[in-house]
């Protein structure tokens, strides 16, 4: 009876953490300094992928441990708090120019008439994977903050940059077909 | 129709404008300011008078967004003990009280206007957010040289 009981209380206590992660996310969402708009009036810059140095500062340890000298905690949780915000941000713009990609990359496989399924999985599991990191990435930002999960931004920075790569290519060899008038 | 630009004039504008306003200038964020008061508020488009004069004003707006896009990254990428050193260099230089111009900074937050258009979202955001970080810091910073003036 007792490990049902320890099982069922480990759980819930699991439930309320991701439930306050996916809350704190949620409220970084409304907040008035990242909130930049994800929306149709945003140029190619802006939907470009942020450059690596800069998603490095945000999960940086150096800006932490200076923080830290000033051995104040109201500076340090506004520290946490600003960088979860932004780090929050760059993984939702993340998840959301792979959306955007695998649309446009959804009407060029239609009008394709000589579709190589392998590519297009690879790139569709890619796609899967992506996002499955985004939301991991998310939940953990919300839970540990950015700086303690560094490897695991710049891993999700990387699969992006791939998944990008992935689709310029195939992008350009489907029209490239169409071109030639395959 | 809109004339083409080629890439040697407005090359030539910007290193001109580089040596003969912005080396002037001391410090990035000072730099970064002045680059942003020179763009329309409403339009966006640059403008600087003397620049315009000796290439065009087609010229001198695209020499000019490429200075502030360049100024903007290097501001960005700084380390929060740089932005703030960079900010302390900055207020000195304008001779007002230091305390009067951090709350002006918190409360207007000029800063906003200093990003360029079109520029990468998560980048705006972590300037705005160290920025605003420096801010707090700069007091402490100052309290810090008062009672450790060995302290660098």
């Amino acid at each position: 009876m007792m490990p049902v009981g320890i099982s069922i209380a480990s759980a819930l206590l699991v439930a309320v953490v991701l439930w306050r992660a996916w809350r704190s996310n949620r409220l970084t969402d409304t907040d008035t300094d990242t909130d930049l708009h994800l929306d149709s009036e945003m140029g190619d810059q802006e939907w470009a992928p942020c450059p690596r140095e800069f998603i490095s500062s945000i999960c940086n340890s150096e800006d932490w441990e200076f923080i830290s000298k000033f051995d104040s905690e109201p500076l340090k949780a506004l520290f946490l708090r600003e960088r979860k915000s932004v780090a929050c941000q760059w993984v939702r713009c993340t998840a959301a120019s792979t959306r955007r990609i695998i649309r446009e990359h959804a009407q060029l496989a239609r009008r394709s008439k000589d579709l190589e399924i392998g590519p297009e999985l690879r790139i569709y599991l890619r796609y899967a994977e992506l996002q499955a990191a985004c939301a991991v990435l998310l939940l953990g930002i919300g839970i540990f903050g950015p700086v303690r999960l560094r490897e695991l931004t710049l891993y999700v920075s990387r699969l992006s940059e791939g998944f990008r790569h992935a689709h310029g290519s195939l992008r350009t060899a489907i029209e490239t077909k169409e071109l030639q008038g395959i | 129709m809109k004339p083409i630009l080629t890439i040697a004039p407005i090359q030539e504008a910007y290193e001109d404008f580089l040596r003969r306003s912005l080396a002037k200038i001391t410090c990035d964020l000072g730099r970064l300011i002045y680059l942003a008061s020179m763009r329309d508020y409403n339009t966006g488009r640059y403008h600087h008078d003397g620049l315009s004069t000796r290439f065009s004003p087609a010229v001198a707006h695209a020499a000019l967004e490429m200075a502030h896009r360049e100024v903007f990254d290097k501001v960005a990428a700084f380390r929060l003990l740089e932005l703030a050193e960079q900010m302390k260099d900055y207020f000195d230089s304008s001779h007002e009280n230091q305390i009067d111009l951090v709350r002006a900074w918190r409360r207007l937050e000029p800063f906003r206007m200093a990003i360029p258009m079109n520029v990468n979202a998560t980048v705006a955001s972590l300037f705005i957010s160290n920025v605003k970080l420096a801010l707090v810091i700069l007091p402490r910073l100052h309290q810090q040289h008062q009672v450790h003036p060995s302290v660098a």
